[in-house]
Formats: C-alpha cells, structure tokens, sequence
C-alpha cells in the first residue's frame, strides 16, 4: 500500500517490507518458541502442573501467530479488505472450538470403550 | 519466503531463487525431523486408536490412542500440507530462475507465500496443542 499517488495497478502498489524487519520477526518467532518451551518447563517439571500451563502457551501461540500474519503474510500493510476477509475465517473457526470446548467441559468423566 | 517476495519486489532476482531454495530446504528439515519422529513413535507401538500397544508403550490407558489419533491426524495433515508447499516452491524456484518473476509480477510468489505461511501458523498453535500442553 504505502503510496497511493502512483495509481499503477496490481504489484506496483505494494509496500515493500525492509528485510530487517523480516529478520527481526524471525528473531522473535524463536525466542518466543524457547519461551514457549521454558514456561512448559517451569510449569510442569518445576510447579508439577498449573491451570497457567495452557492459557500461557497458546498466548505465546497467539503473538506469534499475528507476528507471522502481520509480517509475513503482509496483513499489518495490506488493505482493509483483506483483513476482514481474514478475521471472517478467524471467527468461525473460533465458533467451531467454542461449541467442542463446551462440549468437553460439560462431559461427565467416563472411561473409553476402546 | 517473505525475503523472496522482499527481493522479487525489488528485481533482485538470483537472490529471491537463493531463499525460496532456503525455503525448501527449511521445508525438507522440518520434515526429516518428523520422519525421525514419526519412526520412533512406531517403534514405541504409540499408534492411534485401536492400533495402540498398549503393553508395548507402557500406556496408563487405552485412552492414549486417541491421543495418538489426534496427533497423526492433524501432523499428518500438516505435514502433508508442508510437502505440496515445497512442491509449489520448487516450482517457483525454477520460474524464478528462468527470469519469469521480477518487480512488476510476482503473484505467484506472493500467494504461495500466503499459503506456506498460513501453514506456518497452523504449526505455532499445534506446537503447543500436541507436544506441551496436558
């Protein structure tokens, strides 16, 4: 997007993101993978299980995710469109996990009759 | 990838080949860690459902299985998904090198950029989903 004085079409108009930033991201999306892995470690081999243990990593999970969105995918300089096209997907995937998580949680325990 | 398309946007275009060659070798890694993952967990007998050996994997339950159901099911796919990734990044690699990409066209390289990364995101919430968390 960028410049919206050259009305050239299609690739022209693009915004180029500058490696750095790119490299940066890179940087991060690891980091957070080792933090991901150290606060499993803290979480289970340290405080032996904690309720944080899974709301952590999927935040974790989550920053990367629109890190990789943003950047990588472009979505942070891309047009409007795109993201709400984008976010539609998001819900209705987060309203499919809603229905199975209530189903989970609202189970009576049971044993398999694998 | 990304790099790729940066370089692309830029008629750089030996150095775009060189990363989407980056990319598949990447690609080709993570997959060569998974093969080895994958053979252990048969060794082990750590199979999906009925297919679970339940003695041999010093399994608590038979429950495991389904564990082991969901585990296969959703790396399988993904890893599936990596394989046809890097078949079309190869494909682009070769594109690009015979000069068919440069600053004024590289769509190609933009959506099979969408798509490997839309891969990628898969794996950042399965990386936890199966391998940390419970």
């Amino acid at each position: 997007m960028g410049s919206n004085n050259n009305h050239s079409s299609g690739n022209h108009s693009h915004h180029i993101i500058p490696k750095e930033i790119y490299t940066r991201v890179m940087w991060a999306l690891i980091v957070f993978t080792l933090l991901t892995v150290g606060f499993h470690y803290l979480f289970h081999n340290v405080m032996h299980g904690s309720v944080l243990a899974a709301p952590v990593a999927f935040l974790i999970a989550a920053f990367k995710a629109a890190l990789v969105l943003m950047f990588f995918m472009g979505l942070k300089y891309d047009k409007p469109e795109n993201r709400a096209i984008f976010a539609t997907g998001f819900i209705f995937l987060a309203l499919l996990f809603i229905f199975c998580v209530l189903d989970i949680y609202t189970r009576v325990a049971q044993t398999s009759t694998l | 990838m990304a790099m790729s398309i940066h370089h692309l946007q830029k008629n750089e275009k030996s150095e775009a080949v060189t990363k989407l060659w980056i990319t598949v070798v990447c690609g080709l890694v993570f997959m060569g860690i998974k093969a080895f993952e994958y053979y252990t967990k048969f060794e082990h007998g750590l199979l999906p459902g009925r297919l679970l050996d339940v003695a041999h994997a010093h399994a608590q339950h038979a429950n495991l299985g389904m564990y082991y159901g969901f585990y296969f099911c959703m790396t399988g796919l993904h890893g599936l998904h990596v394989m046809i990734g890097m078949g079309l990044i190869v494909w682009l690699a070769i594109r690009a090198k015979r000069g068919d990409f440069g600053a004024d066209y590289f769509t190609p390289v933009e959506g099979v950029g969408i798509f490997w990364h839309i891969v990628d995101l898969i794996w950042i919430f399965l990386f936890p989903l199966l391998y940390l968390v419970g």
